[in-house]
């Protein structure tokens, strides 16, 4: 018998019941598209974001207060701090940078938004080395009420659209708009607003607050040296657990755990389907052989040997995991896209999801084997059927 | 031996377990069938028949006794050797019919050469042929549902021959259909008779038994008697 008449066979049989072979089938599209899906949307945030990290650059730390290692989190540091960072040899420069929240009004039309400020004198270098391009305008470089704005800002947030020279309130104060920045692809990022600090400063009654520190290490000197020695003066002024020091790796790590956990998350809740999958496929196969009891006791008596069994329902078998797979791939490839086109809707067009071959080989590969392995027992049930037992069913 | 010995039977005795009791269906059945003859054996029911004929059919192995197909002993054999030899050796027709209900008559006539490795034009030719001598060269793709208890009983009997098998081996081959149908499956297996294929019917029907050349009375699990033309 050939693997060709194997196949003629056991196509024969999956027709004779399509509903029941489609719902099988369903199960493992259903695990193998959740599987393609979630790892790709897994795969494509990490290495989106792993990108994002390269652009920003590796030559930057982050010195927050305690209690957070994000931008705008935790609170205590001040201008004392930033003096005595600036001690530290080997920096290009260190900057305090203050975050706040505060009312913007264009046209009558209130909203809240987010400030950045930093100093007016290193304006052009912050924007630059924070990967900020100008779509107009140009970055303030003296205390003046002169504001740079994100994308969004310009575009979305206000009803009226602004554009350069546009007037904004602030807090009761009015400033005007400098520049306005290309997207970066996060809508956080692009809702801001930037000013000077000396301004910021009176705005917001902050008079010597830093909500975090920027510092940027000269070209060839050792990254994590330097963040030793901004720890070692920090400590002259203040306990060591009331800093972090964050250098880029360190933020790549940790992002890249949590991310590792997501996604160990997301593939467990796809092997979890894959494996309601599977026993869909065993439950539909030992069907198949029960109801099937007669048709290989006729198979036995006109020559088929158990070999002969066994192969047509293994095949039988992986062939149905394997067009799941194909079906699965294929819809989990969907998904994935519609996922992608969803979170670039909400403004996340830094994501690009991309599904890659090994992934697509993995699913295909997995669906197969599991057709199989969910055939092997029902398969040896059927060769083991004794002809003349079989016939008397 | 003035001719080939086919099939013999050795003082076969089976033996079934049926919960706590054994059941002796067989008990000490000799039997030897020659190359070109027509057997029937005749029983009631519960005489045996059944499985006598899983016997003769190489089906199952003896609990006692041997059974040679040739010059196979066939308790010797592993299963799947007996697969290959039974599909080879003996044709079978069965009182329900027993085709495959997802293949055409055609395809069920060719199944038995798939198993024997002929390819797939020498099977397709081989069972119109057959088809055609049985006289359902116009039902060819119909499915085993299409077709009446006659029609499927004549591709059963193409099936049968469709190895070209020493022996044909019918199951009360009229059971499940009418008379006057049965009659004319009887003058097919007296057809193939004449062309020289050994023959065993088992059937419980005397009128239908008269047919054969030698009539092997069973009762109880053994040979009782028999007739001879």
């Amino acid at each position: 018998m050939s693997l060709k008449d194997d196949f003629f066979i056991v196509i024969k049989n999956i027709s004779h019941r399509k509903l029941r072979s489609w719902l099988t089938v369903l199960g493992v599209v259903i695990g193998v598209a959740a599987i393609i899906a979630l790892v790709a949307v897994g795969r494509s945030l990490e290495s989106s974001i792993e990108k994002e990290f390269e652009d920003f650059g590796s030559d930057k730390i982050t010195i927050v207060a305690a209690g957070g290692n994000l931008p705008g989190f935790g609170t205590g540091l001040t201008t004392k701090d930033v003096d005595a960072v600036k001690n530290v040899k080997g920096l290009e420069y260190v900057e305090g940078m203050l975050y706040e929240s505060g009312k913007a009004t264009h046209k009558e039309e209130s909203i809240n938004v987010f400030f950045f400020a930093w100093e007016s004198d290193n304006s052009k270098v912050l924007f630059d080395d924070f990967g900020a391009d100008f779509s107009a305008g140009a970055p303030f470089e003296t205390d003046s009420n002169k504001i740079v704005i994100g994308s969004r800002v310009a575009a979305d947030l206000f009803e009226k659209k602004l554009s350069l020279g546009s007037k904004l309130e602030i807090e009761d104060e009015k400033f005007e708009v400098a520049g306005i920045l290309e997207p970066v692809g996060n809508p956080d990022d692009d809702s801001l607003i930037y000013m000077p600090m000396g301004v910021a400063r009176e705005l917001f009654d902050k008079e010597d607050d830093v909500s975090f520190m920027f510092a940027k290490v000269k070209p060839g000197s050792d990254i994590d040296e330097i963040a030793d020695k901004i720890t070692a003066e920090l400590k002259k002024e203040r306990s060591e657990e009331s800093f972090n020091v964050i250098t880029p790796e360190q933020l790549i790590e940790q992002v890249g755990t949590v991310l590792g956990i997501i996604e160990g998350v997301l593939v467990g809740i796809a092997g979890i389907s894959l494996i309601v999958g599977s026993v869909g496929i065993a439950g539909s196969m030992y069907t198949s052989v029960i109801e099937r009891t007669r048709d290989v006791g006729i198979m036995k008596a006109v020559g088929a040997t158990n070999n002969e069994i066994t192969a047509m329902f293994l095949i039988e078998a992986g062939l149905m995991g394997l067009v799941g797979g194909i079906i699965g791939v294929m819809f989990g490839f969907l998904i994935a896209s519609m996922i992608g086109f969803a979170i670039a809707q909400a403004g996340f067009t830094f994501l690009e999801i991309t599904v890659e071959p090994w992934l697509v080989l993995f699913g295909l590969a997995f669906a197969l084997i599991v057709g199989m392995l969910s055939g092997f027992f029902p398969a040896r049930q059927a060769a083991r059927l004794k002809p003349v037992e079989a016939l008397r069913k | 031996m003035a001719k080939n010995s086919v099939i013999r039977l050795d003082n076969v005795w089976k033996t079934y377990k049926m919960g706590e009791v054994d059941v002796q269906a067989l008990r000490g059945l000799s039997l030897e069938v020659n190359d070109g003859e027509f057997v029937a054996i005749e029983g009631p029911s519960g005489s045996g028949k059944s499985t006598a004929m899983n016997m003769i059919g190489a089906l199952d192995y003896p609990s006692k006794g041997s059974v040679y197909l040739g010059n196979h002993d066939i308790t010797k054999l592993s299963e799947s050797q007996l697969a290959v030899i039974r599909g080879r050796k003996i044709g079978f027709v069965f009182q329900q019919f027993n085709l495959l209900a997802n293949l055409s008559a055609m395809e069920n006539v060719a199944l038995p050469m798939m198993f024997q490795g002929v390819s797939p034009s020498k099977r397709r030719e081989r069972a119109r042929n057959l088809l055609e001598s049985v006289g359902l060269g116009d039902r060819l793709n119909h499915r085993p549902s299409e077709l009446s208890g006659g029609q499927q009983q004549r591709v059963a009997i193409a099936r049968a021959l469709s190895n070209n098998p020493e022996v044909i081996l019918a199951d009360e081959p009229t059971g499940n259909i009418d008379s006057k149908t049965g009659q004319a499956i009887i003058a097919l297996l007296r057809g193939m008779h004449r062309e020289g294929k050994t023959i065993i019917m088992i059937t419980h029907d005397h009128k239908l038994a008269k047919f054969a050349d030698r009539i092997e009375l069973l009762k109880d699990g053994v040979i009782v008697g028999g007739s001879k033309k």
